[in-house]
């Protein structure tokens, strides 16, 4: 066990350090220096230059990698074009509000996403199956839906109640998430404030997982159904919610509890969509800024850490699969 | 718990579903090759005495701040998207599928260079991967095709990879062998072939993403340029309009949603027709 968890921090080491191989090589992918996109046509020569060379830009490549990853290591991400403030200093500012915008998304998506899967699951036959066609049709329209319209189309329905809402920067940040520092501050009035700014972009943003939620519990639980021993619960004459609880459901989460947590990754670009349509103050909104600003240095540091989040994600679900499943861990400790 | 009546239910579902699909892509091929004939209005010309209109009249759908009409913008559209979409699922192919070819039939340290090298394009969604890409690049249809193509190829090389390992010692791929075939003729006439059912599942979803994926970029200001009739770049290009003017908003958006629907729905169905597997 202990040896499957070293090498799979292992394996992200390459990943990350391509990654920022990758945001490196992008920058000199065309002709031009990012001094000069940044500071456009009216900037000149001198202004350029100093900016090109405190991303050290007229060093060699390997140079230039190298001390990109050396700074990463060190929590040094350099400093954006646009404030001249240290990348990092701004990341941690804006980290805690994605962070809180996904994980409300899933508060959303998780019970909902399960409880529809369960129902379509579980509507096999005529006349309930129309239930299953149902959701199976509303599961895909969640995947194939562009959030950034949804999220557009809830703003114009809630227009008229949005008017009402104070900004969120009176709020001082302690934790830097938003429901939490409310909660804190122990006013009631802020923390509705603050859930009101939330719901929304929650809302949003939390029809991708939900959507790929249920289709997996979905087809897992069809796939649990089919088994013997559920004909064996069924034949002990255990009841209907006991089967369903106790040995469909449960057998069938393990598949589930792998997407869930692919779909948190995943989450982040949807996040960059949904921030942007609701002018939330997190990560994906600094990311669409730095790259319409072509701020070199703060993009390059935004992108390093979407992939930090993303392997990190994924390395969870794969330590929760083996420690949800038996039959995976019973398998790693036979291969040593 | 197979009784008959499940049986025919799903079938219908299938059927049903892919039918739908395959309908709403057709759809958009008619919208997008007919595009000048079903177009009501010339979606380029401006109408500054028309901005702004509400669905009605010759206008099916309004006119945007410009006095552009929406409903032939959205019919040209289809033509860009489909581009688009063709495009970058065509070069994620030419990139991805050699790669999963040589990772999977060479192995060994090789295999572990190129898939790392995949998994590192998975590690960033494809959107942020694309606009990386596109803020490099800068603004345009042929970047949009480069960024989101990119994005979307280590799917192919992985699925290629996938089934050149499960055929590479079938006896046929032996028997090539043995007969002295060079490997790039086992690839391309042997293994291949049998790869064919799940590239064309996977390209056809990847066909929606891409759409959606493009869609995201332009509204986000950093897809096609600005004024061009793409879905997305519409919603940017009149985001100050959007709440008092929601028609802007309502048919470009729904152009995306079934557009990548139907691709989604076709996969589905391909799926369930192609891959044994998911039975």
């Amino acid at each position: 066990m202990a040896g499957y968890v070293l090498r799979r921090l292992l394996h992200a080491i390459p990943i990350l350090a391509g990654v920022s191989l990758l945001v490196v090589l992008s920058a000199h992918l065309v002709p031009g220096s990012p001094g000069e996109s940044f500071v456009g046509e009216k900037g000149t020569p001198e202004a350029i230059r100093a900016l090109n060379e405190s991303i050290g830009w007229y060093d060699p490549l390997p140079v230039q990698w190298g001390r990109l990853v050396w700074g990463a290591l060190r929590g040094d991400l350099g400093r954006s074009f646009a404030t001249r403030r240290p990348v990092l200093d701004e990341l941690r500012e804006r980290v805690p509000a994605t962070v809180e915008l996904a994980l409300a998304a899933f508060v959303i998506a998780l019970p909902l996403g399960l409880l529809l899967g369960a129902v379509a699951a579980l509507a096999r036959r005529w006349p309930w199956s129309v239930l299953d066609h149902l959701t199976s049709t509303l599961a895909l329209a969640g995947i194939s839906f562009p959030v950034f319209w949804l999220g557009l189309l809830l703003q114009i329905a809630i227009y008229p109640m949005q008017q009402r809402l104070s900004p969120l920067y009176t709020l001082e940040p302690v934790t830097g998430l938003y429901v939490l520092d409310a909660l804190l501050a122990g006013d009631p009035a802020l923390v509705r404030d603050v859930l009101a700014h939330l719901a929304l972009p929650a809302l949003a943003l939390s029809t991708i997982p939900l959507a790929v939620i249920a289709r997996m519990t979905r087809a897992a639980m069809r796939e649990v159904l089919g088994q013997e021993f559920v004909r064996t619960a069924r034949a002990k004459g255990l009841g209907p919610v006991r089967i369903t609880l106790r040995h469909v459901l449960r057998n069938a989460l393990v598949p589930v509890v792998t997407v869930t947590g692919i779909q948190f990754a995943a989450l982040l670009g949807g996040a960059v969509l949904t921030e942007t349509v609701f002018q939330w103050p997190g990560l994906g909104t600094y990311i669409v800024e730095a790259a319409s600003r072509k701020d070199l240095p703060a993009l390059q540091g935004a992108v390093l850490v979407v992939a930090v989040v993303f392997v990190a994600a994924n390395l969870t679900v794969d330590l929760l699969y083996v420690a949800l499943d038996p039959r995976i861990r019973a398998g790693l400790e036979g291969r040593r | 718990m197979a009784t008959a009546g499940t049986r025919t239910g799903r079938r219908w579902r299938v059927g049903g579903q892919t039918a739908l699909g395959l309908l709403i892509v057709l759809a958009l091929f008619v919208a997008a090759v007919f595009a000048p004939a079903i177009a009501p209005h010339d979606p380029y010309a401006t109408r500054p005495d028309h901005a702004l209109q509400a669905p009605g009249g010759s206008f099916w759908f309004g006119t945007d701040a410009l006095g552009q009409d929406i409903a032939s913008r959205v019919v040209y559209g289809a033509r860009i998207s489909l581009w688009i979409a063709l495009g970058a699922v065509g070069l994620a192919c030419v990139l991805g599928i050699p790669v999963g070819a040589v990772a999977g039939y060479a192995g060994g340290r090789i295999d572990t260079l190129l898939m790392r090298a995949a998994d590192m394009l998975m590690a960033l969604p494809s959107i942020v991967l694309a606009l990386t890409i596109t803020a490099a690049l800068g603004r345009g249809l042929i970047n949009v095709v480069i960024a989101v193509g990119i994005a979307e190829s280590p799917r192919f090389a992985r699925q290629m990879r996938a089934a050149v390992l499960e055929l590479r010692e079938r006896d046929f791929v032996l028997a090539a062998r043995a007969l002295g075939a060079s490997p790039p003729a086992i690839l391309w006439r042997h293994i291949l072939p049998g790869a064919l059912g799940p590239l064309i599942v996977i390209a056809t979803l990847g066909l929606g993403t891409a759409v959606l994926d493009a869609a995201g970029l332009g509204f986000l200001g950093l897809g096609a340029e600005p004024g061009t009739p793409e879905w997305g770049t519409m919603l940017s290009d009149n985001v100050a309009y959007l709440r008092d003017y929601p028609w802007i908003c309502l048919y470009p958006g729904l152009a995306i949603a079934a557009t990548v629907l139907g691709f989604n729905l076709l996969g589905d169905g391909l799926r369930a027709a192609l891959d044994p597997r998911s039975g």
